[in-house]
């Protein structure tokens, strides 16, 4: 466990490292993230085999110290996550991170919470840049500027969603000086 | 594509035949020597531990086979039946499938004679088959004959990522180029 705390109407949220147990809300945070079209990376829904593997293969990255991941939960169940992978040899203390909450439980600062955990449990695997990628157009953007992030680059037209193009936003945090 | 499909032959800067194709099995023993002599080199290149034979047949598997699969591309070029360079095309997943990853490396002594140039050439066209429309790379930010290149190829600096990359014990910029491919 790393810590708790209360949301304004009084709720106990709950960070903690992953567990093999989260396995089917994390499935459940996933299809429904997939079902509302929500601005992430992926866009099919998965099944409980592919959730399977993915999540057998994110156990053992945190047991490696290779990937570092926060869950918040409320009343015993998961309801959001966040993630950082570091990347591979010479650029291994760099990380990419993404955060989910799931939708009934937005707006209410979890996202923020996760996040700054995240970027104390990285430290300790030796992370000192975060990284990350956005939808131009998603308000999340915000908050990732809010946190301490700031755009380096952007990709036009770098993602497809519903009809058209948005702009992919790369966005970096620099979490050791 | 299937492995070990010869794509076409040119003539390098200085003189030698190039073979471009896509990489096959019995490529195993030559790559496995040329990312450990591009390791020992302290190539500008992320990897910076040597692999092992089982390490490197697990990455070629997986290569073949997506490769196979028409989710990845791979170009090789070839001189005197040796494995001189390589140069890599991977589609991002979901929503960003129209973006693909480039990933190039030439080996000492065939370096500066245009090999990399056609690879690239010839990984865009494949690339474009598998539906990519936008190429983006990473490059060390001090590599300047890299940068050069990949300017001349119609690349564009994008952004960098401030002191994201070790290298001989100081850290530099990670530096991202974009490269729209047209449709025509």
């Amino acid at each position: 466990m790393f810590r708790t705390f209360k949301l304004r109407d009084g709720t106990d949220i709950l960070l903690r490292a992953l567990r093999w147990g989260d396995l089917d809300d994390l499935l459940e945070l996933h299809n429904e993230l997939i079902d509302e079209e929500a601005m992430i990376g992926g866009e099919k829904k998965m099944t409980r085999d592919e959730q399977l593997d993915r999540h057998a293969e994110l156990m053992k990255e945190v047991e490696g110290g290779r990937s570092v991941v926060i869950v918040a939960e409320i009343d015993g169940k998961a309801v959001g996550q966040t993630n950082a992978r570091k990347r591979g040899g010479r650029l291994g203390h760099t990380a990419g991170l993404g955060v989910f909450v799931r939708r009934m439980w937005r707006g209410r600062g979890i996202g923020s919470e996760l996040m700054m955990e995240l970027e104390a449990q990285a430290r300790k695997i030796g992370v000192e840049v975060l990284f990350l990628e956005v939808y131009s157009v998603s308000p999340a953007v915000e908050l990732y500027r809010r946190l301490g992030y700031a755009e380096y680059g952007r990709l036009p037209g770098g993602i497809k969603y519903r009809v058209g193009y948005v702009d992919a936003v790369s966005m970096y945090k620099r979490i050791v000086e | 594509m299937k492995a070990g499909t010869f794509l076409r032959r040119f003539t390098a800067r200085d003189g030698r035949e190039v073979i471009l194709r896509t990489p096959r099995w019995e490529d195993l023993d030559d790559m496995l020597e040329f990312i450990n002599g591009l390791v020992d080199e302290d190539a500008m290149i992320a990897a910076d531990k040597k692999q092992t034979r089982g390490s490197e047949t697990d990455w070629l598997a997986r290569n073949l086979t997506n490769l196979e699969k028409g989710v990845h591309v791979a170009v090789v070029a070839e001189v005197d039946g040796r494995m001189v360079g390589s140069c890599e095309v991977d589609p991002r997943p979901g929503r960003m499938s129209h973006v693909g990853s480039l990933g190039i490396s030439v080996r000492d002594g065939y370096r500066d004679v245009g090999i990399g140039q056609e690879l690239m050439r010839e990984a865009e066209a494949q690339a474009k088959s598998l539906g990519v429309e936008l190429l983006i790379l990473e490059v060390f930010s001090i590599n300047d004959r890299a940068i050069h290149v990949y300017e001349k190829m119609g690349f564009r600096r994008m952004g960098s990522i401030p002191r994201g990359v070790r290298y001989k014990g100081e850290r530099i910029d990670s530096l991202c180029m974009l490269k729209e491919l047209c449709s025509s």
